[in-house]
This record gives structure tokens, sequence and C-alpha cells, in this order.
């Protein structure tokens, strides 16, 4: 039924109306100053242009991975909670009792790499060296 | 919309695998707050853990439970298999703290991946369900890349990390693939539906020729775990590469594992014998002969324990080939033996390399005059390994070696007891060089600390007495097979 899928077609219109809001605003408003450095495309705060085989912080790789769990974890969450309401009341409490299993050791991860520091940007040798670099130039 | 069936659980099937992940989280909380480098809390967290699991999994002795949707079971091979995994775990939890200690290695994340990888292991074993196996399968092979890669300073170890992950992450997409050309060939991905499924089919049609090759391809992966011979070349450089303790975990518990999948996978899979049995056939006696003979010219003995360890799985695959009640008994024992055997001698060979002495055969020379206890337990660890009364490891080949004339498999019988003579070769060598004298001036003397003293005298006792009474454990053994031949299962879930 072709009916049915209007409301996805009203989601596309939505998605369309929200970005060219957001681009079209910021091009109208926000002030131009142009630098080398802000017209080239963006590529992930590295230099688009050069060797691809250069060294670049490890960091990347830690943040992006920590960033796809808690993204699987959103992913999973949002048809688990659309679910609940459909369901009889005595299926209710075992779908909330595995999300909330699910979601405790996705917390239990997420102190544990807040603790270990993961998300702080700054590694301290490297900062240090940073310091010392501009210090001299 | 289809109404959703909430599963009837019983608890107590999966109560010591949700045991042991409960305390590795604690373990992984508590690490977080504790000083640097103080890791005894952890390690007594992770015992009482392991300890807690034991008596679940013991208190599930006799059932033969289905359960959580038919995903999870408990019956008396699970039991059997996962104490000999809680047990090795224990033991290593034991001796390990003092061996990163003295190798400036005071990673806290030890502990907790230890834990994770036992609750895999133990996972694996405790499904029929294969993706929950792969699910297990996963989980330990992930902690293992980290565990072997824990020397951080070390090329060797990296090297072996980077190596195991890359073979392991092939080796698991094979069986996968198997997995998922099961589902395609019978809609499920239970082994317990592949003889039924086996059987309706034609040959000639697709199921037929899908649940061929899925079987071929799990077999690959898992005789990759299992360390079987055309599957076996990561095994010395991964075995040599880690840090000692994580070999003693590794050695034991993924071989337990991965052979208690093939024998419920090989066993499910009774009606396709004529197919999988050459192939198993062959598997088995290039293990024993690759790994016994490659083993005699090895220098190092972490080395030399990686190519017996192929030998050992190769006289493993015999006892799956014959497929029979003796047979699979001495699979069960040999696997509970083996653990036991294992732990202790890289065990020692940690104390070795906790000192800075190299780890080679050379390097062991007399032992005996700096270190009795450390010599002594040594020595009875490569005589049970070498398969010589009264051990464990005799009893282990014995029923093998009786399975296997009884499966009418005799060239593989004859092999088995030739390949056990190389092994004692190369075993005795290194325990006559234990009493020998030792070559140069002998390294510093050091102290065998506490926590490995009871770890050996564990090691010891068990093998010793498993070698002077090995009824009770055989009869237990024997039991678990026959129930699991029987079938009965008492399912528990509600529609």
């Amino acid at each position: 039924m072709p009916a049915e899928y209007v409301p996805i077609l009203i989601l596309f219109g939505l998605a369309a109306v929200i970005t060219a809001v957001m681009v079209g605003g910021s091009w109208l408003l926000g002030p131009r100053r142009p630098t080398p450095a802000k017209t080239a495309p963006y590529e992930c705060g590295i230099t688009p242009v050069g060797s691809a085989r250069e060294r670049f912080p490890v960091h990347f790789y830690l943040t992006a991975m920590l960033f796809i769990i808690f993204d699987v974890e959103i992913a999973f969450l949002y048809p688990f909670f659309v679910m609940v309401r459909d369901l009889p009341t005595e299926a209710r409490g075992f779908v909330i009792g595995v999300a909330t299993a699910f979601a405790t050791l996705l917390i239990i991860t997420f102190l544990y790499e807040l603790k270990k520091g993961a998300l702080e940007w700054e590694d301290p040798v490297e900062h240090r060296r940073l310091k010392a670099e501009l210090k001299n130039q | 919309m289809e109404a959703l069936n909430i599963p009837q659980v019983e608890w107590s099937a999966l109560l010591p695998v949700l045991t042991v992940v409960g305390a590795a989280l604690l373990v992984l909380i508590l690490e977080l707050f504790l000083p640097r480098g103080q890791h005894t809390p952890l390690m007594l967290v992770g015992l009482l853990g392991l300890g807690l699991a034991g008596y679940f999994q013991l208190a599930l002795w006799g059932a033969s439970l289905v359960t959580w949707a038919e995903t999870a079971l408990s019956d008396n091979i699970a039991v059997l298999l996962n104490l000999a995994i809680l047990v090795s775990s224990g033991l290593v939890l034991l001796f390990a703290d003092d061996y990163l200690r003295a190798r400036n290695m005071r990673y806290g994340e030890f502990y907790p991946l230890l834990l994770f990888a036992t609750a895999g292991a133990m996972l694996m074993i405790s499904s029929t369900n294969l993706m929950v196996v792969f699910l297990g399968l996963e989980v330990l092979s992930l902690s293992l890349y980290v565990l072997t890669g824990l020397a951080r300073a070390e090329v060797r170890s990296e090297e072996a990390a980077l190596k195991y992950f890359l073979l392991g992450a092939f080796a698991s997409a094979f069986f996968l693939y198997g997995i998922a050309l099961l589902y395609g060939a019978q809609g499920s991905v239970d082994m317990r539906v592949i003889s039924a499924s086996w059987v309706a089919s034609m040959p000639g049609k697709m199921t037929n020729a899908l649940l061929v090759a899925s079987l071929a391809l799990m077999l690959v992966g898992l005789g990759f775990k299992a360390a079987l011979a055309p599957f076996h070349m990561w095994t010395p450089d991964v075995y040599q590469g880690a840090p000692t303790v994580a070999t003693a975990y590794m050695a034991a518990v993924s071989k337990v594992a991965a052979f208690g999948v093939l024998l419920r996978l090989l066993s499910a899979a009774m009606p396709m014998l004529d197919l999988w049995s050459p192939i198993m056939w062959a598997i088995a006696l290039l293990s024993m002969l690759v790994g016994n003979l490659v083993a005699l010219i090895q220098r190092d003995a972490k080395r030399m324990l990686a190519y017996s360890s192929v030998g050992h799985a190769g006289y493993l695959a015999v006892g799956l080939v014959s497929m029979n009640m003796t047979s699979l008994t001495g699979v069960l024992f040999y696997l509970v033996a083996y653990a036991l055997m294992t732990v202790g001698a890289f065990g020692v060979l940690s104390l070795m390399a906790r000192a800075g002495d190299a780890t080679t055969v050379d390097a062991l020379r007399g032992l005996a005059r700096r270190q009795p206890f450390a010599a002594f337990a040594m020595a009875i660890l490569m005589l049970s390994l070498a398969g010589i009364p009264p051990t464990a490891g005799f009893w282990g080949k014995w029923y093998l070696f009786l399975g296997a004339l009884e499966g009418g498999q005799t060239l593989l019988a004859i092999v088995l007891a030739l390949t056990s003579v190389v092994g004692a070769a190369y075993y005795l060598r290194l325990t006559f060089s234990l009493y020998a004298d030792a070559l140069e001036a002998p390294a510093a003397r050091w102290s065998v600390p506490a926590p490995m003293v009871v770890c050996l005298l564990i090691c010891l006792i068990g093998l010793i007495g498993l070698g002077i009474a090995p009824r009770p454990l055989a009869e237990s053994s024997r039991q678990a097979v026959e129930r699991m031949a029987n079938g009965e299962w008492q399912v528990v879930s509600g529609e």
C-alpha cells in the first residue's frame, strides 16, 4: 500500500527542510572570512593533500572505536523502546529487563573508559612536546 | 503484529557463565579504584568468582537442560569441561601476578580479560546453538589476542598478537560462513537439527551440498582454534611470543573449548560420518606426526610444548574419528588431564622466564640443583604429558587407544602409540636435563613463590590422583557421553 509509505516521504521532506535551513542559515547569516585552511575540503582534521602514509594521533582510532560502541547501542535501543509500547503487559518486564542488562554493560564500559582517560584528547607527553616546540619558535 | 513469546528461563543453566561475567565486570571496575600495581584484590575477587561459578556448575551435575529459547544448555559434558576451564583459569590467576610484576607488565587489564575469556570458553560449551557458540568463541579469542600482546615492550609478543589476530579472524570467518550455510540449508543454527536435515535431504540437491560445505567450513574454523595440523601454523609463534602466563591459559582453555564444540558438532553430525570421518582421519594423522616430529628438534621449551600441543590435539582427534563410547570418554578424560598438565608445565616455565632465565631446554639443565621443587614438579608434568603411568596422561592415552581399536581405526591406534614414543623422547630428554649438571655457572637462585607452590601442588595431586584412581573421572566422562548419545533433553521454554 503506497499510503503506508507516506510517513517516510514526510521524513524525507523534513530532513530536506532542516538541512536547507541549517546550511542556508549559516550561509546567509554567518560571517565569511576565508583562509586557505578553511576553504580546503574537510578530511577529519588531516591535511587533505600529500602522502596518505603519515603519522597522526592514535587518538583518532580510539575515539572512533568508542563512538561506534555507543552508536550501535543507540541503534539497538531505539527499536527496543518503540517495540515495548506495543507489547502485552506481561512481556514488557522481560523486554525492559533485557534492555537494562544490555545498557548496564555499556554504562560500565563507559565508566571504565571515562576513568581510564580514554576520552581526554590531550596526551600529557605529546602536550608537553608541543608546548616546548611552540616556545622554541 | 505477531505476539512475542517470552521464553521461560531456567537461570541455573547459565548461572556459572553469568557468575564469571559478573566477577569480570566487578574486577574491571575495581581495578579503576585501586592504586596502580595493587592487583591482589583483583586476583582474590576473580578467584572468588571462579570458585562460586564452579559451585554452581557442580550443582548442575546430572541435569540435561535446554533453556533460554534453546540457546543455552547444561549437561554433564558441559559440567566436566567447564570445571576443567574454571580450574585452569583459577590456577593461572593464582600464579600470574608474580610473573606480571617481575616482567614489568603491571596491567590490571589482565584480570578482567582472563575472566571474560573464561566466560567465553564456558559459553562455547554450554550451547548447541551455533550463533551462541560463535559469540563465546569471539569473546574467548578477542580476549586472547589482547593477552598475547600484553608484553607491549617486546616485539615478539606484539608480532605474536598480530599474527594470532589476523589468522584467528580469518578462521572465525570460516566458522561463521559455515554457520551461514547451515542456516541456508536447514533454517536453523542449532546443531541438534543437523542430523534430521541430513537424513531428510536428497543427495545431489542443494540442502545436501550446503550441509557438506558448512560442516567443512566449521571444521576449518574449529581446527584452527584447536591447533589441529594443517591449521596449526600459528601455534609455535604465538605460544612462544605471548607472556608465559597467557600461554599457559590459552594452551589449556582454548583447547578444551574447541574440542568441546568439535565433540558436540561431530556427534550431532553422526549421520554424515562417512563424509567427515576421512577428513578427521587425515587431520588426526597429520597432527600427531607433525606435532611430535617437529617438537623433537625444538630448542625452546615453549616452542617444544607448542608443537607437542599439536600432537596432543591429534590424539584427541583420534578419539573423535573413532566416535564410540570409549574413545569419547577418552576425549573428555584427556581434556581434563591435559588442562592440568599444560597449566602446570607453562607455570614452571613462567618461573624461569620471570627470573630472566631463557626458556630454552639448555637453560633448564641442572634446575634440580637450584630449584628441587620446581624441577620435581616439571619432571612429573613431563611424565604425564609423555603418558607414562601412574599419571593421568597415561589413562587419557589408554582410553583413546582402546577407543581407536574398538572403532576399527587400527592404523590410527598404531600411529598414536608410535608418536607417543616419539613424544616420550623429547619429554624425557627435558626431564633428564633437569637433573643433569648445568652447562655453565648456574644463574641466580630464585625462590618459588607461595601461590606457585599451591598451584603446582594442585596440578601434581590432580595428575597423580587421576593416575592412581582414574575410575571416578572416567566413569563420569562415560556417563556424560552416554547421556549425550541418548539425547534426552529436558527442554525448558514457554510457548
